[in-house]
Formats: structure tokens, C-alpha cells, sequence
């Protein structure tokens, strides 16, 4: 914080303004989005960069009800949901495992999670696909979910497994005298001292899986999450730019919430996961 | 072998437990599908058929003779090297306006890192409406004679997704950035403002330095995700015009799915993975070797 530099005051206040000038011209493409959404077809074509000539909100209308919106951002929400609750207890049980299990199988397991960060996802697509379509998996949340979980989890666990080695160990050896069993004691005084990592673990798997697209785009295959239905939406009415351009603000929306709300712990976690290389 | 099984699993049967999940999804989605597309590679495999012959290197003889895939390369690598140079330049140069004292600081980062939470089909969308109508209509405010086709053009397509693609994630890089920048002890930095080092030479001779291990670091990470980029050029070009903007994943795609060319397909998500493991660890010798000079 300290590191930064003081500049004299007319040299500051021209600096400030051509950084908020640079800020603007970063939320261009944006500013354009919202503009447009608020005009008919008639005026994009007249001026794509004019401000609307008034709050017209039929494009809104017309994508609530055509891209069924509240039923889709639902599914969205269910699905993301799920996920990430499954996908943070799976991790942490096998986090704690790897951390505090003195085998040397507990290594190759972790080695073996994190070369997986090396693989493409497009180099397992076809075969995933084939291999969760014998499994029934494929056209259900359910299997979704599962996949979900099965493929995000590495970093995850790496993320508890460095963060349970640094716990003291006398808490668990403790406990343990006591007469707590391992399940309880890893359920009853690990977890709980996991919120940070947990909700760091959240907030950046919800991201991701909130906005992706070709997974369950192939696995679903119908359009039931808001980037697929945004994706279908787009490809019936393509060109209709004041319709897609209501589509990006409400289906951004949602997660610019989040992202507002969430702001810290995202920021926390992309530096801590980084540290993975 | 067994018995040792059968000892560890009387004494340590708890840690076995808590590993099962994790593991069995994890092999069951991704060690077994990996493993099946190894094989696959070297099969004639088309669509899903069960009916399936070795055939040996013959996918991979066939690749590096397949004049599109040779264009799917060279566009992913122009693509890459464009994000990851302009892209991390971007994103330094957002970090430093972000770690000065300046009023809204805060905001700021938000901005930036705005883009960064979007669906990247959905970016792609409005990048496609601001490289057509939004462009024609300032050329035309500007009375410029010709509008560029961004996405039209088969030599500039692929750059101009390049851009958007800078855009949404520069954001990351700049958190990351501003870490790396905070990390550096600000006794170094007085120091040198007390020795009457510039602000220029402390930038140059102590702060881009030490920042050389997070440098190399987010050029791994923006190596990773250029290489196997799909959203952008799928929702912005589908590829097109021609092959101008199919990237090796829109390509593996393509195969894969349209033309039911599963075999082939796999060999190529192979070589795919085989490029992006090379130069990761490349990159992470050289991540390596530089902070054992630092």
C-alpha cells in the first residue's frame, strides 16, 4: 500500500482524469449493451451509439417471456448451487485426508489431482461425453451436478490440504484423547475452522460454473442454464441486436450482484489459487 | 501387494473413506475419459460406434498432413501470443493505475475487473454488435470512407477476438498484479526514493524485477486459457470466415461432434494437450530458475 508513489498536485489531478477517462473507455462495451437494450429495432438501426430516446422496456418483455428467463435463471441457480455444495464437501473430506493421512498413497493421490490442471478440458470431451452418456448421466441435473464435481475438485482439495497442514496439530491429538472419533472430530472442529477456505472455494466455483457454457452444453443439451438459453436466444434472433442486447443485462445482472457482494473473497481466492503453480 | 492393501485399509480405513468420494468421481469423469482418449486416438472411432479397429499413429500422420488443422495452429498460436503479450501489458499497467493513491481506487478495480464475471458467450454477443453496427455507425460520425470488418476479414478476424478476449480477462492478471505489488516490501521503495531514485528508475530497476517470478506466472496462466480458447470465436465467428478463427478446441469440436470424426478428434485433443503441458513446463522451469536468481 505504501508503495506508491507521490506525485505533485497538478500533475495528480491530470493523472486522475485520464485514469477515469481510461476507466470510461472500459465500460464501453457495456454503456452500448445497456443503451441499446432500451431501444426498439427502428433506432439501432438509425444510431447503434445514441443515447435511447426513451426508457422503452418492450425488449425486456419480450425475452422474460420468450427465453422463459425466470425459469431458466432458476436452473441456473439450482444447478450452480448443488454443485458447489457438493463440490465443497467432497473436497474438504479428501483435503483432510490428504493432509493429515501419513501414507505415501496420500501423495500420489495429490499428484495425481493436480497433473489433471495440465489436461485441456477438450481433450476428455468426447470421451466424457460417451462415458457419461453409459452412465445415464447426461440430460439431468442430477449427472450434471456429479460431473461437476468429479472434474473441479482438484484444486479445491489442494486448497484444503495446504490449509489443514497449517492447522496445529495439538487440536486433533486433543480431541482425539478425549474420546472423539475422526468423523466427529473432522466434522465437528476441522470444518468449522475451514469458513474462509470454503467460502473462497464457493464464491470462485460459482463463477465458473455458473458461466459455463460447452460442458453442459454437451451434456444437457437443451437450453436450460442462462448461457445456453442466451446461446439459443441469440441464434433464433440473430441480428435482433435490441433483443440480445436485453438478454446480456439480464442475464449479467445476477452475477454482477454477486460479484459486488462477493467482491473480497473473490479477490482472495484467484491470488491463493494461483499459488497452485 | 493385497495384504499391504488389507493392512493400511484396518489401520487408516478413515482417510480411505473421506478420499472415496473425490476420488471415485474423479476417476470416474476424468481418469477413465482421459485415458479412453488416448486410446481412441489410435482407433478409426466414428461417432460413437461400437464397432472399432486399432489403426495405429495413423490419426496423427493424418493431422500433420491436414492442411486445416495446420491453419487451426497457426491462428490459436497468433491468438495466444497476441492475448498473453497485449493482455499482460494491459493488466500491469491496470495494476499500477490501481496501487497508486488515487481517490475511487476501489471502484476502479471493480471496473476493471467487471468484464472478468461474465459468461463469455455473452461478452462474445456484444463485442459482435460494437465490431458491426456500434463500428459502422462512429465511422460514419467520423466520416471515415471505409468501416473496418472486424470479424469479416480474414486476416484481422482473429486479433479482433484476440481484443475482446483481452478485455474480459485482464482483470484477472491485474489482481494478481496488484498482489505481486503489494508483496514488495515498501522499505525497498523508500530506500530507493531516498537515494533520489525516479519514479521511472524504481519502476524499471526494483519493482519489474521483482515482479518477474508473477510475471511468468500469469503468462502460464493466460498460456493455459488461450490455447484451449472456445466461447469467443464460437459465439463471435463460429470459426469463420473459412478456417480464419478456429481454434484447435473449435476444431476438436467440430470433428467431434459435426463431422463425427470422434477418432481423429481425439488424436488432436491429444497433440492439444501434449502443446499445453510442453509449454507449461517450460514456463515453470523458467518460473523456477528465475526465483532462485531473486
Amino acid at each position: 500500500m505504501g508503495n506508491s508513489k507521490k506525485l505533485n498536485k497538478p500533475y495528480k489531478y491530470i493523472f486522475q482524469v485520464i485514469v477515469y477517462i481510461i476507466a470510461l473507455l472500459y465500460m464501453f462495451p457495456i454503456i452500448i449493451a445497456i443503451m441499446n437494450s432500451f431501444k426498439d429495432k427502428r433506432e439501432i438501426l438509425i444510431s447503434a451509439v445514441n443515447p435511447p430516446s426513451s426508457f422503452y422496456l418492450g425488449n425486456y418483455k419480450e425475452v422474460f417471456m420468450k427465453a422463459d428467463f425466470i425459469k431458466v435463471f432458476l436452473n441456473s441457480v439450482v444447478l450452480t448451487g448443488s454443485s458447489v455444495v457438493l463440490l465443497i464437501i467432497i473436497s474438504a473430506f479428501a483435503g483432510y485426508a490428504i493432509a493429515r493421512w501419513r501414507s505415501p498413497i496420500a501423495n500420489i493421490v495429490m499428484v495425481v489431482f493436480l497433473t489433471a490442471l495440465f489436461v485441456p478440458f477438450h481433450t476428455i470431451m468426447i470421451t466424457l461425453l460417451k462415458t457419461a452418456k453409459s452412465v445415464g448421466a447426461t440430460g439431468n441435473f442430477i449427472g450434471m451436478i456429479l460431473i461437476y464435481a468429479g472434474l473441479m475438485c482438484p484444486v479445491p482439495i489442494f486448497l484444503y490440504r495446504g490449509f489443514i497442514k497449517s492447522l496445529p496439530l495439538e487440536i486433533e491429538e486433543s480431541a482425539i484423547i478425549d474420546g472423539c472419533n475422526v468423523f466427529n472430530l473432522v466434522t465437528k472442529i476441522v470444518f468449522p475452522l475451514l469458513k474462509s477456505v470454503s467460502a473462497t472455494v464457493a464464491v470462485l466455483n460459482t463463477l465458473q460454473i455458473w458461466n459455463d457454457f460447452l460442458l453442459p452444453y454437451l451434456v444437457l443439451a437443451k437450453p436450460l442454464t442462462i448461457p445456453l438459453s442466451q446461446m439459443y436466444f441469440y441464434g433464433k434472433y440473430n441480428q435482433q441486436w435490441n433483443l440480445i442486447m436485453a438478454g446480456f443485462v439480464i442475464s449479467t445482472l445476477p452475477v454482477v450482484i454477486f460479484y459486488l457482494s462477493m467482491q473480497k473473497f473473490i479477490i482472495k481466492g484467484i491470488v491463493a489459487g494461483a499459488v497452485k503453480y | 501387494m493385497l495384504d499391504y492393501l488389507l493392512k493400511v485399509w484396518k489401520k487408516d480405513w478413515i482417510y480411505i473413506l473421506f478420499l472415496i468420494p473425490a476420488v471415485t468421481l474423479f476417476i470416474v469423469f476424468f481418469i477413465s475419459p482421459f485415458i479412453q482418449s488416448v486410446y481412441y486416438s489410435f482407433t478409426d472411432l466414428y461417432g460413437y460406434n461400437k464397432d472399432v479397429k486399432f489403426i495405429g499413429l495413423s490419426n496423427y500422420i493424418e493431422a500433420f498432413a491436414d492442411k486445416n488443422f495446420l491453419v487451426t495452429l497457426i491462428v490459436t498460436f497468433k491468438y495466444s501470443i497476441f492475448v498473453m503479450i497485449l493482455g499482460n501489458l494491459l493488466s500491469l499497467l491496470l495494476a499500477l493505475i490501481v496501487d497508486m493513491k488515487i481517490a475511487g481506487r476501489n471502484i476502479l478495480r471493480t471496473i476493471f475487473f467487471l468484464p472478468n464475471v461474465m459468461s463469455l458467450i455473452i461478452v462474445g454477443f456484444v463485442w459482435s454488435f460494437i465490431y458491426g453496427d456500434v463500428s459502422r455507425t462512429l465511422s460514419e460520425l467520423l466520416h471515415l470512407n471505409t468501416s473496418i470488418s472486424w470479424l469479416g476479414n480474414s486476416n484481422i478476424a482473429i486479433y479482433s477476438i484476440g481484443l475482446t478476449a483481452i478485455w474480459q480477462s485482464a482483470g484477472y492478471a491485474m489482481i494478481i498484479y496488484i498482489a505481486g505489488l503489494q508483496n514488495i516490501s515498501s522499505d525497498i521503495i523508500e530506500a530507493a526514493n531516498i537515494d533520489g531514485a525516479s519514479g521511472y528508475a524504481t519502476f524499471f530497476k526494483i519493482k519489474l524485477p521483482l515482479l518477474s517470478p508473477v510475471i511468468v506466472m500469469n503468462l502460464i496462466l493466460s498460456a493455459t486459457t488461450c490455447l484451449k480458447v472456445f466461447d469467443f470465436p464460437l459465439s463471435m465467428t463460429s470459426g469463420g470466415p473459412g478456417y480464419a478463427t478456429t481454434t484447435i478446441a473449435l476444431y476438436i469440436y467440430t470433428l467431434g461432434f459435426r463431422m463425427l470424426r470422434t477418432g481423429y478428434a481425439t488424436a488432436i485433443s491429444i497433440i492439444l494437450f501434449l502443446i499445453i503441458a510442453i509449454i507449461t513446463i517450460f514456463l515453470m522451469k523458467f518460473l523456477n530458475k528465475r526465483e532462485e536468481i531473486v
